[in-house]
């Protein structure tokens, strides 16, 4: 939680090895792991929907198929070779458990509706089930029939024991979705809060970094 | 919608796949009805032969325009590999002169990818200056390395068999360069289109960003395409030299432009992510015939430059209004 920024993406980009970092240590249920770029985070275990959905997160002009399966390439190929029925039934797969509204997985991504893009790219990361995902603004311009399903795919991800790091600046997002809200305002966590148990004045004062606390 | 949209898409990926072919068809008809000797055994064998070294350059240009990038260095590396190889046949030997050679184009193109990603220079505009500059420092190489002086053939005492096969030899009715080609075009489609490092490729010229974030590996894929063009750019050079039996460290200019002509006439976006060595093939067709056309017509070389130029910068034009 906190301002458009804040430092929020940064944080999480440094975490999932994006952008290059001076001096920190990324523990993984208390071991440590070096992750050095995207690659070793995914292995990692990490998964990432970015802040950007059409400049970072797709290839607009490539098939809905092939977005979907860009994560999981070493899943359904075999001594360097794709097999292609395999990336296919990804796809569908996703498709049909996402409820990703397209004429088929063989159109460009570029033609769907934002939210559905957005879930191609939830569909991407699924197809790996990553133990920790994490989703900057994942709601950001897309309609509410489609925030709707993500918050459902969220619970459905936490409720299998998968950890989610939510970046949003809507409150009620925060409050609704989260077991832990941190508040970053210039660059630094400034507080740590339950939501059940706080109060929306003392996040929000967090978040503009009016006064710190813990709760 | 979705659906009138893909329709108009495959129209028009169609017709503009068609229209290689059409523009192929309509200057062969053309040249045969006003200069017969276009369809003569001599001038097809001609044109066959210079095949050959524009379409292996062309095929390792591809890799890195799909990617994204560009590479101006080849005719650099052709200059360096050209002179190195032959001046080795005497002293090591045919085949350890081959494989050296080949080594050294890939080694360039290694060294282009090291200088890009080290540099952070991850656009087409900044990769087009840094291959630019490798250009001439492996020319400068190649004069410095063969004194400025014209190697030939002649020259060799040792065996030179391999390279006057590769330059003259046939299999069957194919040229031996010509099966070498059909070899390399197998190879390369196979991996283009079938390996997960093939589709890396794609993905790296379609969204770095994207496709770095999604666990891409972009960076060695990158390092891949250069390695390629260069190792194709090598291959061009043996091609090059063996056929007219010479080699001078400056063999290989002019070969950078004409390959990037070739690949996107052919269809190949210079956007990146989109393209195929099939294309290529037929790229390097039409830019050959039209050479060819315009030779036999008794075109001045230096309105053919323009006539280049023009083509390259409408298939661009083209493929720009596509996208919008």
């Amino acid at each position: 939680m906190g301002l458009v920024g804040a430092g929020r993406t940064e944080i999480v980009r440094a975490l999932y090895g994006a952008d290059k970092v001076r001096g920190h240590r990324v523990l993984i249920k208390g071991k440590p792991v070096t992750i050095r770029n995207p690659k070793e985070a995914k292995d990692a275990g990490f998964g990432f929907i970015p802040e950007d959905r059409k400049l970072q997160g797709l290839v607009l002009p490539f098939s809905v198929e092939s977005n979907i399966s860009m994560a999981s390439i070493s899943n359904f190929s075999k001594f360097g070779f794709i097999r292609k029925s395999l990336e296919k039934g990804i796809g569908t797969r996703q498709v049909k458990a996402l409820n990703v509204k397209t004429p088929s997985t063989r159109v460009p991504v570029r033609n769907l509706s934002g939210g559905n893009q957005q879930k191609c790219i939830v569909g991407r990361w699924m197809e790996i089930s990553p133990s920790i995902f994490i989703m900057d603004e994942p709601t950001k311009g897309i309609d509410v029939g489609a925030k709707y399903e993500i918050y459902s795919l969220m619970k459905e991800i936490a409720e299998r024991g998968g950890a989610i790091i939510l970046i949003s600046s809507e409150l009620p997002e925060v409050l609704n979705m989260s077991n832990r809200v941190l508040t970053i305002f210039e660059g630094r966590i400034t507080g740590e809060f339950d939501p059940e148990s706080t109060s929306v004045d003392k996040i929000m004062k967090a978040a503009l970094g009016i006064v710190g606390g813990c709760a | 919608m979705h659906r009138e949209s893909v329709s108009i898409n495959a129209v028009i990926s169609v017709v503009r796949d068609y229209l290689v072919l059409v523009m192929i068809a309509a200057l062969v008809a053309i040249t045969a009805v006003i200069e017969p000797k276009f369809m003569s055994g001599a001038n097809l064998v001609n044109i066959m032969r210079q095949f050959g070294p524009l379409i292996m350059v062309s095929l390792g240009m591809t890799f890195v325009i799909i990617g994204g990038f560009i590479d101006l260095s080849v005719a650099g590396t052709i200059n360096l590999v050209a002179v190195v190889t032959i001046s080795l046949i005497q002293p090591l030997g045919q085949v350890p002169a081959l494989l050296i050679g080949l080594t050294i184009g890939a080694v360039c193109g290694g060294l282009n990818s090291a200088l890009i990603l080290s540099s952070g220079a991850l656009t087409q505009a900044e990769a087009l200056f840094i291959t630019f500059g490798m250009s001439t420092v492996y020319s400068a190489i190649a004069l410095l390395y063969s004194g400025g002086s014209t190697m030939h053939f002649w020259d060799i005492s040792a065996s030179k068999s391999v390279f006057e096969a590769i330059g003259g030899g046939n299999v069957g009715f194919l040229s031996v360069s010509f099966v070498i080609f059909l070899v390399c075009l197998a190879l390369l489609w196979v991996f283009q289109t079938k390996t997960s490092e093939g589709r890396a490729i794609c993905l790296t010229g379609g969204n770095k960003t994207a496709a770095r974030l999604a666990g891409v590996q972009v960076s060695r894929a990158i390092v891949v395409i250069y390695m390629i063009c260069g190792l194709m750019a090598g291959v061009g050079a043996i091609v090059l030299f063996s056929r007219i039996t010479t080699a001078a460290p400056v063999i290989g200019a002019g070969y950078e432009t004409n390959a990037i002509l070739s690949v996107v006439v052919g269809g190949t976006t210079l956007k990146g992510g989109k393209g195929s060595v099939l294309r290529t093939v037929m790229g390097v067709l039409l830019v050959i015939l039209m050479s060819n056309c315009l030779d036999l017509l008794g075109v001045s070389s230096y309105l053919q430059y323009a006539v280049k130029g023009a083509i390259l910068v409408f298939a661009i034009w083209l493929d720009n209004r596509k996208q919008a």
